[in-house]
C-alpha cells in the first residue's frame, strides 16, 4: 500500500549526503563570500579571494578522502565513484586556476568583488553536480545551473558592449540547447519509463537480449531523444554545427573567464557525455558512432580553418578549443576500454595547456600591450623570456608536439581509434593536427623572430622593471603559469601515473 | 476525447503563430495567455490537475503580468492608439470559453486511462495529485528539488548584478 516515507526513509538519506560533501564543502564557501557583500569592508579586501582557494582546497581533501568509495546517494539521483573522483579534481583544478587568474584581473579592471568569486564557486559546483548526476532530471538541472554562471560570469564586465552582448547570443543559443537537451530527456523517458542512467542502461539491455517484438517502437522514440539529448551536450562541448556562440562567448568574456569556461564547462560536458554515451548511447539503438564522427571531422576541420583566419588570441584560442573538441572525441568513437581512459587522459592534459595559455594571455593583457592582437605579440621572446618560452610550450602542447602533454594524449586517443578500425578518421585527424601546428608556431615565431615592420611597435610600459615578469603581474599568475607548466611537460615524458589514474576512474565505469 | 487533443494543439499553434505575427504587442500578449490556457487543457486531459492549475496560475498568471508590465513600460503611447480592438475581446471569449471547458472536463473526470506504477487510478483519486508530487519532491526528489532553489537563487544574482547600475 502506499506509503512513501516508509518507501524513502531517513537513513537512506545519511548516505546520500556522504556522497556529496565536496559539493556540500563548495556551496558552503560560496554563500559565506556571497554574504561577505554585507560588510563593504570586508567584501573590498581580499577575503572573498583567498576564502574561496580555502573552499576548493578543502574540496580538493574530501574528494581525496573519500575517492576509492562507490556510493550512490538521494535514491541513485546522484553518485560517488572513481569516474567522479578524476573529474571533479579536473573541475577543481580548472576552478582554482581560474580563481587565481582572477585576482589580478579584477585589480586591474576594477570589477565587482565578491559576488564574482561566489559565481565561480557555483559554477565549479554546478560542474561538479552534472559529472556526479545519474539521472536524466539532475543532468538537465545542473546544465541549467552551469549554464546561468556561465551567462552570468560572461557578461560581467559591465558597461563593455562585447561582454554584454556576448552574453546575450550565448543566452539566446544556450536557451535553445537546453530546450532540445529536454525535449530529447522526454523522449527518452517516454520510450523507456525510467530517468535513472542506469536503470535506463539495464533496460536497454534487458529488451536487447529479450523479445525485440514487444518493444518494437523504442527504438525509434529512443533514437530520436538519444539525437536530441547530443545536440544539447554537444553545445556545450562547442562541436561544430553547434559552435557559434563559442568565438563571441570567449571572447566578450574577461580572460580568467574565458578560461574557465574553455577547460571547466567543456571538460563538465564531456565527462556527462562521456557516462551517457557508455550507458545508453552504446547499446545497439543505432550506430551513433556514424554521427559522430563526421561531427568529429567538422569540428577539427572547421575550428582549424577559423583559427587560422583570425588575428585576434582569444578568438584564436576560441577556434582552436573547438577543434580540440573535435580530437577529444575521436577518444569517445574509438571506445572501448583504452579509448575512454584515453579521453579521460586528454582532456587532464588539456586544462593544463589550456589554463596556462590564457594564464599567459592575461600576464601580456596586463602589461599595458592590450594585445589581444596576435602581430602585438612580435619580439616578446627577447624582452620576456620565460613568460614566452612557457607560452611556446603551451602552443607546441595543443599542437601536439611530442614531449608534451599534447602529444600523448593525441596519441592515446588516435591509437585507441586505429584499434577500432576507424582509419580514415585517423588520417584526418593527423592532416589536421598538422595544418593546425602552422597557426600554433606562427605565434611561437612571432614572438621570437620579429618581422622588420612590427618590431617599431615598442612596449609602451618601457619602464618596469622587466624580469620574468613586469608592471602589474603578481606572484598567482606566475604560479598558475609554472604548475601548468610543470604538468604539461610531466604528462609528456613521464605519463603513467596520469594513465593510471585515467584508468583506474575508467574502471568504475565497467563495475556498475 | 481525441478530438479534445486535436483542438487543443489546434488552438496551442494558432495562437503561437499569433503571437509572433501580431503588431500590436498587447494582442500578441493575450494570444500567449491563450496559448498556456491551451496547454493546459492537455494537461486536465491527461488526468493531471495539479499541472494545469500551475500552469494557469504561474504562466497566465504571475509571468503574463510581468509581460504585460513591461509592454507598458516600454511603449505607452502606442498601445492608447489602439487601445479597443476586436481581436482582444475575440481572444478574451475564447480564453473563458476555453477555462469553463477545462473546469467541466476536470469535474466530469477526463478519461480513464489506468496509469502505470503503484499509484492505481483509485489512489490518485483518493489522495489526489497534489499530495503525491509534493511528497515526492521532499523524498525521491528531494536533491534536484534542492538544487534547483540554489540555481534560482544563483538566477537571483545574476539578476541583480545585470540590473545595478553601478558597482
Amino acid at each position: 500500500m502506499y506509503n512513501l516515507s516508509s518507501m524513502y526513509s531517513m537513513g537512506l538519506l545519511e548516505k546520500g549526503i556522504l556522497s556529496i560533501i565536496p559539493e556540500i564543502v563548495i556551496v558552503i564557501f560560496a554563500f559565506i563570500v556571497l554574504f561577505l557583500t554585507f560588510f563593504e569592508k570586508l567584501s573590498k579586501s581580499k577575503n572573498p579571494y583567498y576564502l574561496s582557494i580555502i573552499g576548493i582546497g578543502f574540496s580538493i581533501v574530501y574528494v581525496l578522502m573519500l575517492s576509492g568509495r562507490t556510493i550512490s546517494g538521494f535514491y541513485g539521483e546522484i553518485g560517488f565513484n572513481r569516474f567522479d573522483v578524476f573529474f571533479f579534481i579536473v573541475i577543481l583544478l580548472s576552478g582554482l586556476f581560474t580563481v587565481l587568474m582572477s585576482k589580478d584581473v579584477m585589480e586591474n579592471f576594477e570589477m565587482p568583488l565578491p559576488e564574482y568569486y561566489s559565481l565561480i564557486l557555483f559554477g565549479i559546483l554546478a560542474m561538479m553536480i552534472l559529472i556526479a548526476s545519474n539521472s536524466l532530471i539532475m543532468v538537465f538541472l545542473s546544465i541549467e545551473f552551469l549554464s546561468i554562471t556561465a551567462y552570468i560570469l560572461t557578461g560581467y564586465l559591465k558597461g563593455n558592449r562585447r561582454s554584454t552582448e556576448a552574453a546575450l547570443k550565448y543566452f539566446v543559443l544556450g536557451s535553445f540547447a537546453s530546450a532540445f537537451l529536454v525535449f530529447g530527456a522526454v523522449f527518452i523517458y517516454a520510450a523507456t519509463g525510467h530517468l535513472n542512467l542506469y536503470n535506463i542502461h539495464h533496460f536497454l539491455s534487458l529488451i536487447s537480449h529479450g523479445d525485440m517484438i514487444r518493444y518494437g517502437g523504442i527504438k525509434t522514440y529512443l533514437a530520436i531523444g538519444l539525437i536530441l539529448f547530443l545536440v544539447g551536450l554537444a553545445f556545450k562541448m562547442s562541436l561544430f554545427p553547434f559552435h557559434a556562440w563559442t568565438p563571441d562567448a570567449y571572447e566578450g568574456a574577461s580572460t580568467p573567464i574565458t578560461s574557465f569556461m574553455a577547460t571547466g564547462v567543456k571538460v563538465a560536458a564531456f565527462a556527462i557525455f562521456l557516462r551517457v554515451y557508455f550507458l545508453i548511447y552504446s547499446s545497439n539503438i543505432m550506430n551513433f558512432n556514424d554521427i559522430l564522427w563526421i561531427i568529429a571531422i567538422l569540428s577539427m576541420t572547421f575550428g582549424n580553418i577559423a583559427a587560422l583566419l583570425s588575428p585576434n588570441i582569444k578568438r584564436l584560442m576560441a577556434y582552436s578549443s573547438i577543434a580540440q573538441a573535435g580530437y577529444i572525441l575521436i577518444g569517445i568513437i574509438g571506445g572501448g576500454y583504452y579509448g575512454y581512459s584515453g579521453t579521460l587522459f586528454y582532456l587532464l592534459a588539456y586544462i593544463f595547456m589550456t589554463a596556462g595559455a590564457f594564464a599567459i594571455v592575461i600576464i601580456f593583457e596586463n602589461l599595458d600591450l592590450i594585445s589581444l592582437d596576435i602581430k602585438r605579440y612580435s619580439g616578446i621572446g627577447y624582452k620576456y623570456p620565460f613568460v614566452a618560452a612557457s607560452m611556446s610550450i603551451f602552443l607546441l602542447s595543443l599542437a601536439g608536439i611530442p614531449m608534451t602533454s599534447g602529444f600523448m594524449g593525441k596519441f592515446y586517443v588516435l591509437s585507441s581509434a586505429v584499434k577500432s578500425g576507424y582509419n580514415f578518421l585517423v588520417v584526418i585527424a593527423l592532416l589536421n593536427s598538422a595544418f593546425a601546428a602552422f597557426y600554433y608556431i606562427r605565434i611561437i615565431s612571432n614572438m621570437y623572430m620579429p618581422s622588420k615592420k612590427s618590431a617599431d611597435i615598442e612596449l609602451s610600459n618601457k619602464n618596469g622593471s622587466f624580469g620574468i615578469i613586469g608592471g602589474k603581474v603578481s606572484g598567482e599568475l606566475m604560479f598558475t603559469v609554472i604548475v601548468c607548466l610543470i604538468f604539461t611537460i610531466l604528462m609528456g615524458v613521464y605519463p603513467q601515473v596520469f594513465i593510471n589514474f585515467a584508468n583506474n576512474s575508467v574502471n568504475s565505469l565497467w563495475r556498475i | 476525447m481525441e478530438i479534445l487533443f486535436y483542438v487543443f494543439s489546434f488552438i496551442a499553434i494558432f495562437s503561437a503563430l499569433m503571437v509572433v505575427t501580431m503588431r500590436n504587442p498587447l494582442t500578441s500578449a493575450l494570444y500567449l495567455i491563450l496559448c498556456f490556457f491551451a496547454i493546459a487543457g492537455f494537461y486536465i486531459i491527461l488526468n493531471m490537475q495539479f499541472l494545469a492549475v500551475m500552469q494557469i496560475l504561474v504562466y497566465a498568471g504571475a509571468i503574463m503580468v510581468l509581460v504585460v508590465l513591461v509592454i507598458m513600460l516600454l511603449n505607452l503611447s502606442d498601445i492608447k492608439s489602439f487601445k479597443s480592438n476586436l481581436h482582444q475581446v475575440f481572444i478574451g471569449i475564447l480564453i473563458s470559453v476555453i477555462m469553463f471547458a477545462e473546469i467541466f472536463f476536470y469535474i466530469s473526470k477526463g478519461i480513464q486511462k489506468k496509469p502505470v506504477g503503484i499509484f492505481t487510478h483509485a489512489l490518485i483519486k483518493k489522495i489526489g495529485n497534489t499530495q503525491i508530487i509534493g511528497e515526492f519532491l521532499f523524498t525521491k526528489y528531494i536533491f534536484p528539488f534542492e538544487i534547483a532553489s540554489i540555481l534560482l537563487f544563483v538566477a537571483i544574482i545574476g539578476a541583480y548584478l545585470f540590473a545595478k547600475k553601478k558597482f
